[in-house]
């Protein structure tokens, strides 16, 4: 339908139309693609593998990484954005050098974990859920990384680390470069 | 298997599979849900059921939770209600508690509970998750503060529509409730949400504001809009209708978005009778112009013959309208001019009336096609066109029918569109004659084949699938799949769009899907479902009613009986003679005219006088000079519609008429059940203004029927009918309606043989692709969720505001055409302007034009002479 208030966003919308037309997996992760597919009666189960699979080649799961998971597996590209953000491990935009996940359930909100997070965005100078503009730390909250008996708990990069406190904090930071 | 279970202190006996709930519900015991709905899939996930189970450590959800031998359920123990009031008290939580200004407030569940259970004062001191605000359309209004993820929304879209265009984002706390990207809520059935949902999250926009639930009143009706009679309720505010919900009952728990806001009109009507002096209008009081109307059919029948006189009515009329129009045109002034078909008018021959009537009575009911294990869509969007039928398909592919469809459109939504073939209407009915022909012959062929049926084999010879692929240019192989399908289905459904009864292939359409049904049946294949969707409004009423010209070989109710029966009502037994000589005065009378043929006879001044009844030929006619000409020669027009039409600005008498959500009277469904209407209140009362003039009409001329309002008429009809409905009217809108049960046809051999008029059709050629005008033109009703229609009375910014028409997206692409662009669409008869859409869901080659657009008129295109109206496409400014 026309739209009154439209010429911009037709135009957006249709850059985003030729983006995605452009989007490709590629060869490689085609192959993985199909044994993947192939390996579900149902073409909605593959869509988690699928979005695993988008975000290690585009680092990202981006606008134009959903509409070619919605694509190759023949769904709405609603049903994939909806798995997609539900889960912490996809993100939007690419993330930065480091990932910065800290943990907010309840063993560790208990035991500061919103303080520390706080100390991070004063340290870091952007919130939660955001990318340093130098693209070194993204820092993200997660639900519970399964280490309540060592809370708080945060992930750097996929490694662990347990009973943080704010000098832990300084040594990190000091550590990548912050 | 049946078992005994106790609920509190109450014992019941259920069947395996039952839930707790349901049970519960079984003995009267309200057990309080939400994400619960009795329609939906189970999702146990608002935690607001939950109860005690002997011998179970933890609560239980009572929607989830399966009954089994020997439980013992207690609904309202001091457990119970603690688990209640956390549940609610953790839901308000984020909740803005603002019922004050809630529209939701007075029918919101939350609100219930929250007084019955709830804990009366928040603890909660932090801030309230809060979330933006997104506009998802003209209908609903999304308030995500509100929401409680119940989720009803969302399952509606996945398992009930198929269009999956509702989502629950993120999690958590952070769960929202929305489409994707933000975009609009764009389906037929968008309105249901606003009903589903147990809470003020998604409202309804039209009725937002209007009124508080608790002063309305509610009546039960149905709706008229589309043939398939869904039962509604009507809620009244001042006896207006301010809000129109889906009734429990009927076909289907949901009702599509034209029949919950259709009713609302914009206030501009022309509501006085004027008589036109020296082109002047002058206003005159009613009993003026209804003598004068009645005073002249009744002199000008009386110079120059009954013929001189006639009427079209339109599909927006009650069957009571219809019986009456036919029973005072045919039977007392004795004229052979009645139809409805304001668009084709075309003429009937006894065969194509023969077909016409034999598809009718073989109708199948919407209800079977969700039994059905393949449904072909023969040139129709179901969910578009009668949305409601469309639900049923979508159940049936849902529960695993393969689907195929063949016609201009790719049907919707997607998972009912693999096997589409795409054809213009044209190819659409040549390949289904040479498929139905092939079906036919190979019947013919079987062992156990009828002597009959070698007419078939012969006729089948000529007609071969090979021949049909060169015509049309659709690949062999889709073809024979095509045909596989048809004939391997062990119950195949088979759907006639309603823009089929429009084109002048209805016929060779209808006879070749008796001709599919036969040859299944002689085949052994299995039962077929024919539903023929007709056309709009109440037109099946119009046709078992019989008020077009091939209805008086199949429909001698209005005609031939009306004699006798008036008598019967009159209650006066020496008139049997007077009555009989009006009914043979009919029989005596030129054959019956068609519309088309009313306006040759118009402009040859044989047509004297002429009643229009809520149709706009000048609009609508296929041939608008045509119908200017000849409507222009008309001695005496009177013009009865709601609106000051364009036929009515050239009228010589224009009389005001209500809206078919203020008359009473009854409609019938296409499937054929009989339905009351319930009126709202208009200026002009309940009974039809149809009626009036009818009535003096009838007066004058010493008819013996009184036609004087809706209910005596419906006594009659339902007698002489056989209906067998009960006698008041407002009983039958309160019920569900009455099947009305007739000698359905069984398949016969008969139907295989092609018949006179099918042999003789020429086929043409298929047009070469770059002609001066390259394009075919498809037209149809407005499509429900194009929005075209809301413009009457919503200024949303994503309501089209101009006039529209659709074309392909690859063909937009190749003339870089972009949506919205002015575009000029000329035939050899003239051209239009209107905005481009473009869409994915068109073939190329075609463009579709609406109906019902504000300005934009078909008519201006089409001559109504030839099937195919080619067009092309100039982009403005270009």
């Amino acid at each position: 339908m026309q739209r009154s208030s439209a010429d911009g966003h037709l135009t957006e919308r249709e850059t985003l139309e030729e983006r995605v037309e452009k989007r490709k997996f590629s060869e490689a992760a085609l192959k993985e693609v199909e044994s993947t597919t192939s390996s579900y009666p149902v073409t909605d189960s593959a869509i988690l593998p699928l979005l695993h699979i988008a975000q290690r080649e585009f680092g990202c799961v981006d606008e134009e990484a959903v509409r070619l998971i919605a694509r190759t597996l023949d769904v709405e590209p609603l049903r994939v954005k909806e798995t997609m953000s539900f889960y912490t491990m996809f993100d939007e935009k690419p993330r930065g050098k480091y990932l910065i996940e800290v943990c907010t359930n309840i063993s560790c909100s208990l035991l500061g974990s919103d303080s520390l997070l706080g100390y991070l965005e004063e340290r870091l100078k952007v919130p939660r859920g955001s990318t340093t503009p130098d693209g070194l730390v993204t820092l993200i909250t997660v639900e519970c990384l399964g280490s309540c008996g060592t809370a708080p708990v945060m992930s750097v990069n996929g490694e662990y680390h347990e009973g943080v406190t704010r000098e832990k904090l300084d040594d990190l930071l000091r550590e990548i470069g912050v | 298997m049946a078992f005994n279970v106790r609920i509190d202190d109450k014992e019941t006996s259920v069947e395996l599979g039952t839930t707790v709930l349901q049970a519960a519900s079984e003995v009267g015991i309200y057990i309080p849900h939400l994400c619960y709905h009795r329609e939906l899939s189970l999702q146990g996930s608002c935690r607001v059921c939950l109860v005690e189970v002997e011998g179970t450590p933890k609560l239980q959800p009572a929607c989830s939770t399966l009954v089994c031998a020997g439980m013992k359920v207690k609904t309202d123990t001091p457990a119970v209600r603690e688990a209640r009031r956390g549940v609610l008290e953790l839901m308000t939580i984020n909740h803005p508690l603002d019922c004050p200004v809630c529209d939701k407030g007075g029918e919101c569940k939350l609100q219930d509970y929250v007084f019955a259970y709830g804990r009366g004062k928040g603890r909660f001191a932090f801030p309230k998750r809060t979330f933006s605000k997104e506009d998802i359309g003209p209908f609903v209004v999304r308030d995500m503060n509100r929401c409680i993820h119940c989720t009803r929304c969302v399952r509606f879209a996945s398992e009930v529509t198929l269009t999956h265009d509702v989502g629950a984002f993120d999690r958590g706390r952070e769960t929202s409730i929305g489409t994707y990207l933000g975009k609009e809520l764009r389906n037929p059935f968008s309105g249901n949400v606003t009903q589903l949902c147990p809470v003020g999250a998604l409202t309804d926009r039209v009725f937002r504001f209007k009124a508080r639930v608790w002063e309305l009143e509610s009546i039960p009706s149905v709706c008229p809009l589309c043939p398939v009679g869904c039962l509604t309720e009507l809620e009244l505010d001042s006896g207006r209708i301010v809000r129109i919900k889906s009734r429990k009952g009927g076909l289907s728990p949901w009702i599509c978005d034209l029949g919950r806001f259709g009713h609302v009109r914009d206030g501009s009507r022309r509501r006085k009778p004027f008589l036109r002096e020296e082109s002047r209008e002058v206003d005159v009081p009613w009993d003026v112009a209804l003598d004068m109307v009645a005073g002249r059919f009744r002199v000008i029948s009386k110079d120059s013959g009954p013929a001189s006189v006639g009427v079209l009515c339109s599909t927006s009329l009650t069957n009571e309208e219809f019986f009456a129009v036919n029973y005072v045109f045919r039977n007392v002034l004795g004229s052979p001019n009645v139809d409805f078909r304001v668009r084709t008018g075309a003429a009937v021959s006894a065969e194509e009336a023969e077909v016409m009537s034999t598809a009718r009575t073989v109708q199948g009911r919407i209800s079977q096609l969700a039994g059905c294990d393949s449904i072909h869509l023969f040139c129709c969007d179901p969910c578009e066109e009668t949305p409601v039928v469309g639900l049923h398909v979508c159940r049936a592919a849902d529960s695993g029918a393969r689907l195929t469809s063949v016609g201009p459109r790719r049907v919707t939504p997607r998972p009912l569109s693999r096997g589409w073939i795409p054809a213009t209407p044209v190819h659409a009915a040549m390949l289904l004659a040479f498929v139905s022909t092939e079906l036919a012959a190979r019947a013919a062929r079987s062992e156990n084949a009828q002597p009959g049926s070698a007419a078939a084999a012969e006729g089948a010879g000529q007609l071969s699938l090979h021949r049909a692929s060169q015509l049309t240019g659709i690949k062999l192989e889709e073809l024979s799949s095509l045909l596989e399908e048809l004939l391997s289905a062990k119950r195949l459904g088979l759907v006639v769009g309603a823009e089929v009864f429009e084109s002048p292939h209805v016929y060779l359409v209808l006879s070749s899907m008796l001709r599919i049904c036969a040859a299944r049946a002689a085949l052994g294949a299995g039962e077929t479902v024919l539903l023929s969707l007709l056309g709009e409004g109440n037109v099946r009423g119009a046709l078992d009613l019989g008020v077009f010209p091939g209805a008086l070989i199949t429909s001698p109710g209005g005609e031939a009986g009306g004699g006798d029966d008036a008598e019967r009502a009159s209650g006066s037994d020496a008139s049997s003679r007077a009555s009989g000589g009006e009914s043979s005065r009919t029989q005596e009378g030129t054959a019956c005219r068609s519309f088309s043929q009313m306006l040759e006879a118009a402009s040859a001044g044989k047509l004297r006088a002429l009643l229009i009844v809520g149709s706009d030929p000048i609009a609508e006619y296929a041939d608008r000079e045509a119908a200017k000409e000849a409507l222009r020669k008309v001695e005496f027009l009177v013009v009865q519609s709601e609106t000051l039409n364009a036929t009515a600005a050239v009228a010589d008498v224009y009389l005001p008429l209500q809206s078919v959500f203020e008359k009473e009277g009854t409609v019938l469904s296409l499937d054929g059940r009989l339905c009351g209407l319930s009126p709202q209140e208009s200026e002009y009362g309940k009974r039809s203004l149809l009626f009036d003039v009818l009535e003096s009409i009838r007066r004058t001329m010493r008819g013996k029927l009184s036609v004087k309002g809706a209910a005596s008429v419906f006594r009659e009809a339902n007698r002489l009918h056989g209906w067998g409905a009960p006698e008041d009217m407002k009983a039958l809108a309160a019920g569900s309606g009455v099947e009305l049960t007739g000698n359905a046809a069984e398949p016969s051999e008969a139907w295989m043989a092609l018949r006179d008029f099918e042999k003789k059709m020429r086929f043409e050629e298929r047009a070469p692709e770059r002609s001066e005008y390259p394009y075919v033109l498809i037209c149809g009703a407005l499509r429900v969720s194009s929005w075209g229609w809301v413009r009457e009375f919503s200024e949303h910014e994503l309501v089209p505001k101009e006039d529209f028409a659709e074309i392909s997206a690859s063909d937009a692409a190749e003339f870089e055409i972009r949506e919205g662009d002015l575009v000029e669409i000329e035939s050899p008869r003239g051209s239009v302007e209107v905005r481009a859409v473009a869409t994915e869901s068109l073939m190329p080659g075609v463009v579709f034009l609406p109906r019902g657009l504000a300005r934009t008129r078909l008519n201006c295109l089409t001559s109504g002479g030839e099937a195919v109206t080619r067009v092309r496409v100039r982009k403005k400014g270009a």
